[in-house]
């Protein structure tokens, strides 16, 4: 029982950490396709789970996804320097979900570059 | 009755705990850390319980019982007010996650299976040594709560 009950444990923890490792990070985005965008902020939400702007690409409205308001702090990356208006250079990948949803990799803001992962 | 659903994660993600949540970067970043360690407490305290009813077929139980079962409890003290503030953030998209319908399953079937037992047992269960057919139990209690777990933690990558 104590063997048999092991083995059905590992077997369907094994199948989830497959699905876990596959998805790793960028599951739902598609790093073949890093491109860039720049543009002014448009808008900016500082919240949890993630930093959220939206910026103008191509003539359209696309959201970018930075780091964890925790993590934008430590990196130096505060509220008042991505204020709508600030203009900004992002690169990451598309959303193989969302349209117009991008993951960020890093972000540069006045010259300065941030790596968010 | 998934309308309700859909209503309560509304209700909380427009909650001022959601809000605060949103904006309080140490709130939900210590939230995330007490999470894991809650979780470490569960599933260690269950596990080392469970792993101890198997190995032993019951034998001695109760007295690992004594020490395993009150740090699983004060896991779970941990988990409920942690899982809200992170549920709270974005109620409406992390409530309708697969991985988030899984660990509630996962949890619902620790939770019957506990009910299960005592009820099977009954007061047999207040003994030191427990009987050997509390085995299928401990291992369905294990393999709950492994995979809650990890349900959870899967919730980030879908």
């Amino acid at each position: 029982m104590f063997s048999r009950a092991l083995v059905l444990a590992a077997v369907a923890s094994s199948m989830i950490s497959a699905a876990a490792f596959a998805h790793h990070g960028w599951g739902s985005y598609d790093a073949g396709k890093m491109f860039t965008i720049r543009s002014p902020v448009e808008n900016l939400k500082w919240e949890n789970p993630h930093v959220h702007i939206d910026v103008r690409h191509q003539g359209a409205i696309w959201e970018a996804v930075l780091a964890p308001p925790f993590r934008m702090d430590t990196r130096g990356l505060k509220p008042e320097i991505l204020k709508p208006g600030a203009m900004v250079t992002v690169e990451g990948y598309p959303s193989t979900k969302v349209e117009r949803e991008m993951r960020a990799e890093r972000i540069t803001v006045d010259g300065k570059i941030f790596e968010l992962h | 009755m998934f309308a309700l659903y859909a209503d309560g994660l509304s209700l909380l993600e427009h909650s001022a705990l959601g809000h605060v949540s949103r904006h309080s970067a140490w709130l939900f970043t210590s939230a995330n850390l007490l999470h894991v360690l809650g979780a470490a407490f569960v599933v260690g305290g269950i596990g080392v319980f469970d792993l101890k009813v198997l190995r032993d077929h019951g034998t001695g139980a109760a007295a690992v019982g004594r020490v395993a079962i009150p740090i699983a409890a004060a896991g779970l003290a941990i988990q409920i007010p942690t899982g809200l503030v992170l549920l709270s953030v974005e109620a409406t998209k992390l409530g309708v996650n697969p991985a988030f319908y899984a660990k509630l399953a996962f949890i619902a079937v620790g939770l019957v299976n506990l009910i299960a037992l005592h009820a099977r047992f009954g007061s047999a269960m207040r003994g030191e040594d427990l009987p050997a057919g509390v085995k299928v139990f401990a291992a369905v209690s294990f393999a709950a709560w492994v995979l809650t777990l990890l349900a959870g933690r899967m919730i980030a990558y879908l």
